[in-house]
């Protein structure tokens, strides 16, 4: 454009810019040529293609119009109307109503106008359309601007997030990828970017993914969903997903952004919470003791195998409530009670102990007594419940009464034996033995426990043979029966008859053994003592055979006819009768001195007063008795016939006493007859006399001594005294 | 059956029996020494006393007469046992004799003896 302005005097520019500087209406200076001198700071803004320099007839539609106005405006004195084409800011032509007013002259003379310019009505609302669109591109750049900052903002966010970020589009081909997914899933952007999503999803995700897209493109806003995904490197992998779709700025869904979470390390844990609940539950079921758990709604949730007795009248067990169940169990006001406890226990998390409580129950009738306990705990759904441990000492002292009676009975049994009971330890050392044992052995406790029962045995008796002992532990005998003597603390010998078994264990391994004892001492007396008869019955019975042969030829001898030889033989016999007699009756230990003359002399004596006794008490033994015995009959005999019992008033007394003698102590005994016929010694010795004379003294090695005084006949016996 | 000439020693502790001995010995024709009721006084009739052969009983009450028995056969007079206990005799300690068992007839035990001493 050709620049084409003229030097103004200074009064009119100054007059110019003065009246048009605060006009809101776009102000020219113009020539009469139509050249722009200068313009007001309303030009800028309406007619930004005028500045000075302009020719007006070059921006005007119809510049005919436009020089024509300026003519009339440089004839005219005072302000012209008028109307002009001009193009404007928006390069459409445009009408604008114009005054017009001569203000002045140039140097060269020619005129200067001021024109006055303003939209006429048609031009207002096409510049407000221009307007219009200029705000719709200032929003549209500063909605940029901000969506420009905030996708950088986000970006940022994207970018550093730990959480794997990704997006696809409807074709499941992967759009963007983050630093968090390359983590994750071990691909980088570079290689995934492009291609499909599937390579991350499990066969059996398949059909899950397919219903997330369909309910996302459906306009559903999901919920984080627990899945699994596969990695890069084949593992799975737990995570949270949470989709949102992606809309272009008609808000059409063009594709899907996936947040990922790796939750595996929540999903362990709640797997091992979940099995850790699962191990706890198995354990109260199972368990053998008394427990019970109740939840947060008061319901029983947990009933050990050891607590099903106790709730067998309540029937749903598992969900009924409890408060319910205590009522069936026991009456009033222990129910209420024992809800109050539990009750408190759920709600402040105290426990309580109750360690003896006794209560009978309400639907059996029985006294049961229980040590529990309660305590607050979260259960496997999470809320706090009500563990209750219980212990039913009702059994435990049913099953201790049991076993304390059966002790005592043992003990009883085993304290009060009348046999002797040892448990020996399978190395020979004792577990235990009774008193009884102690006695039988003459030992007190400690001294016993010194001692083994080995080393109290008599050496000569065996102990268990290794053959016996291994029978009993191979189980082919149950038991050892034998016969042993022991040597008591004494020295003295015991005869116990011994029966060994043996004691298993719970798991039938032999434990130890049982030792019984019982005194046989007496039954072995009496076993000894019988052999002792026999063996002297049959030696006596020989001997006194050949003994009574023997007198029966000695009396035939002195006989002096078949009648005196029957009676005198007879005599004898019976004489040696009374004494065997004796003896038998005795036992052979020995006869009283004076049962033996009482016996002897009872078929002479006649009358008790011709009989005098006098002595201690003495007892013979088996071979003083019958040599004394036959003497005495000897004695008798002879008085009868021919001494002082051969006459009505003759007296016999018999005397004896103890007395001592250089060679030890002596039994003196003397026969002494008196009030009898005169005595004459006679002239031939008879089988009598020397009974009455030799017999004692060579039996007995005793001294004889047969006197005949006239007063009547005496026989004196010294005896020696062995023991 | 005789017994003549012979010097018949009598151990025997019971008294009867003794005197039967005796009169049956001395019937047979022979002197008798004894009898002896005890292993001391027939030891001491052995030192003493000319015998030619012996009767001897076995249990002498409060004694056995195994030392008698084995004085007399070292001093190689023949002898008989005359016992009810001929058990006693199994012991190998005994001297080896003729056995006459109590109760016997006197014929009998003098015929024993008899052929003893002619042995």
């Amino acid at each position: 454009m050709a620049v084409n302005i003229l030097p103004l005097p200074n009064s009119v520019m100054t007059a110019f810019e003065i009246l048009a500087a605060s006009d809101p209406r776009a102000c020219l200076l113009v020539n009469a040529q139509g050249i722009v001198q200068s313009v007001n700071p309303a030009v800028k803004h309406s007619l930004p293609g005028i500045e000075p320099g302009t020719d007006m007839m070059s921006v005007s539609a119809s510049p005919d119009l436009v020089a024509e106005f300026l003519a009339q405006c440089a004839r005219t004195r005072g302000p012209v109307p008028g109307s002009i084409v001009l193009t404007g800011m928006d390069g459409e032509p445009n009408d604008w109503s114009c005054h017009g007013g001569l203000v002045g002259e140039a140097a060269d003379g020619s005129a200067l106008i001021i024109l006055r310019l303003q939209l006429s009505e048609l031009g207002k609302s096409a510049f407000a359309k221009l307007n219009q669109k200029i705000n719709a591109l200032n929003s549209e750049i500063e909605w940029r601007i901000r969506a420009d900052q905030a996708t950088a903002h986000l970006a940022a966010i994207v970018a550093s997030s730990t959480d794997a970020i990704y997006s696809k589009d409807l074709d499941d081909n992967i759009t963007s990828w983050n630093e968090g997914a390359e983590r994750m899933f071990g691909y980088s952007a570079q290689e995934i970017v492009g291609t499909s999503s599937r390579s991350l999803i499990p066969q059996d995700g398949r059909a899950e993914e397919a219903m997330i897209l369909r309910r996302v493109t459906a306009g559903e806003t999901l919920e984080p969903i627990e899945t699994v995904r596969l990695c890069r490197n084949g593992n799975l992998l737990d995570v949270s997903i949470t989709p949102s779709p992606i809309k272009n700025r008609d808000g059409e869904i063009i594709g899907i952004s996936k947040i990922v979470r790796d939750i595996s390390v929540r999903k362990r844990i709640e797997r091992s919470l979940s099995a850790a609940n699962k191990t706890f539950e198995q354990l109260v079921n199972n368990s053998p003791f008394g427990i019970y758990c109740i939840d947060a709604d008061f319901r029983i949730a947990l009933v050990s195998a050891g607590a099903q007795k106790v709730f067998e009248n309540v029937r749903p067990l598992i969900g009924h409530d409890f408060s319910d169940a205590l009522r069936i169990l026991w009456p009033e006001p222990i129910a209420s009670e024992f809800i109050d406890l539990f009750r408190h226990t759920l709600e402040t998390g105290e426990t309580y102990h109750g360690p003896n409580t006794v209560e009978n129950r309400n639907d059996t009738a029985e006294q049961e007594a229980y040590d529990w306990k309660i305590e607050r705990m979260i259960l496997s759904d999470g809320r706090p419940g009500v563990v209750c441990h219980f212990y039913d000492l009702s059994e435990h002292q049913k099953f201790e009464a049991a076993l304390r009676e059966s002790e005592q009975r043992f003990r009883g049994t085993f304290e009060n034996a009348s046999v002797g009971i040892a448990h020996v330890g399978l190395n020979g050392q004792w577990l235990e033995f009774n008193d009884r044992l102690c006695s039988l052995l003459g030992y007190t406790r400690d001294e016993l426990l010194q001692r083994t029962l080995d080393s109290v045995r008599h050496p000569d008796d065996h102990a268990l043979d290794g053959e016996q002992v291994d029978g009993l532990l191979s189980g082919d005998v149950t038991s050892i029966q034998c016969e042993e003597r022991y040597i008591r603390k004494d020295g003295s010998i015991i005869w116990l008859g011994v029966s060994v078994g043996l004691q298993r264990d719970d798991a039938d391994s032999p434990a130890y053994l049982i030792h019984v004892a019982r005194d046989v001492s007496d039954r072995k007396a009496a076993q000894e003592h019988h052999e002792f008869l026999m063996h002297e019955l049959s030696h006596r019975s020989k001997n006194q055979l050949a003994v009574i042969s023997a007198m029966a030829r000695q009396t035939a001898r002195s006989a002096k006819s078949l009648d005196d030889f029957r009676g005198m033989f007879e005599q004898r016999l019976h004489g040696l009768a009374v004494s065997i007699d004796m003896l038998v009756k005795q036992g052979w230990g020995g006869v009283p001195l004076r049962n033996l003359i009482n016996k002897q002399l009872e078929a002479f004596k006649g009358s008790d007063d011709r009989l005098q006794c006098e002595g201690l008490e003495v007892t013979l033994n088996s071979t003083a008795a019958e040599s004394i015995g036959l003497a005495l009959h000897e004695l008798s005999t002879n008085c009868l016939k021919y001494g002082a019992w051969s006459v009505p008033t003759g007296t016999v007394s018999i005397i004896w006493e103890f007395r001592s003698a250089d060679t030890g102590k002596q039994l003196f005994l003397q026969w002494v007859e008196r009030g009898g016929p005169p005595v004459i010694q006679p002239t031939h010795r008879g089988f009598g006399q020397t009974v009455i004379e030799h017999l004692v003294a060579q039996k007995l090695d005793a001294k004889v001594e047969l006197s005949y005084p006239t007063a009547g006949l005496e026989w004196t016996l010294l005896l020696p005294l062995g023991d | 059956m005789r017994l003549d000439h012979q010097h018949v020693l009598i151990v025997e502790d019971e008294f009867f029996i003794a005197l039967d001995l005796e009169d049956s010995v001395r019937e047979a024709g022979a002197n008798v020494v004894g009898p002896a009721a005890n292993v001391k006084d027939a030891l001491a009739l052995l030192d003493a006393e000319t015998i030619t052969a012996a009767i001897l009983d076995v249990n002498l009450g409060r004694e056995l007469s195994l030392a008698v028995a084995q004085r007399l056969e070292q001093d190689k007079i023949p002898f008989i046992y005359h016992s009810g206990q001929t058990a006693l005799l199994g012991s190998p300690a005994w001297p080896k004799a003729p056995v006459v068992n109590k109760p016997a007839m006197p014929i009998a035990l003098i015929a024993a003896l008899a052929e003893a001493i002619r042995k």
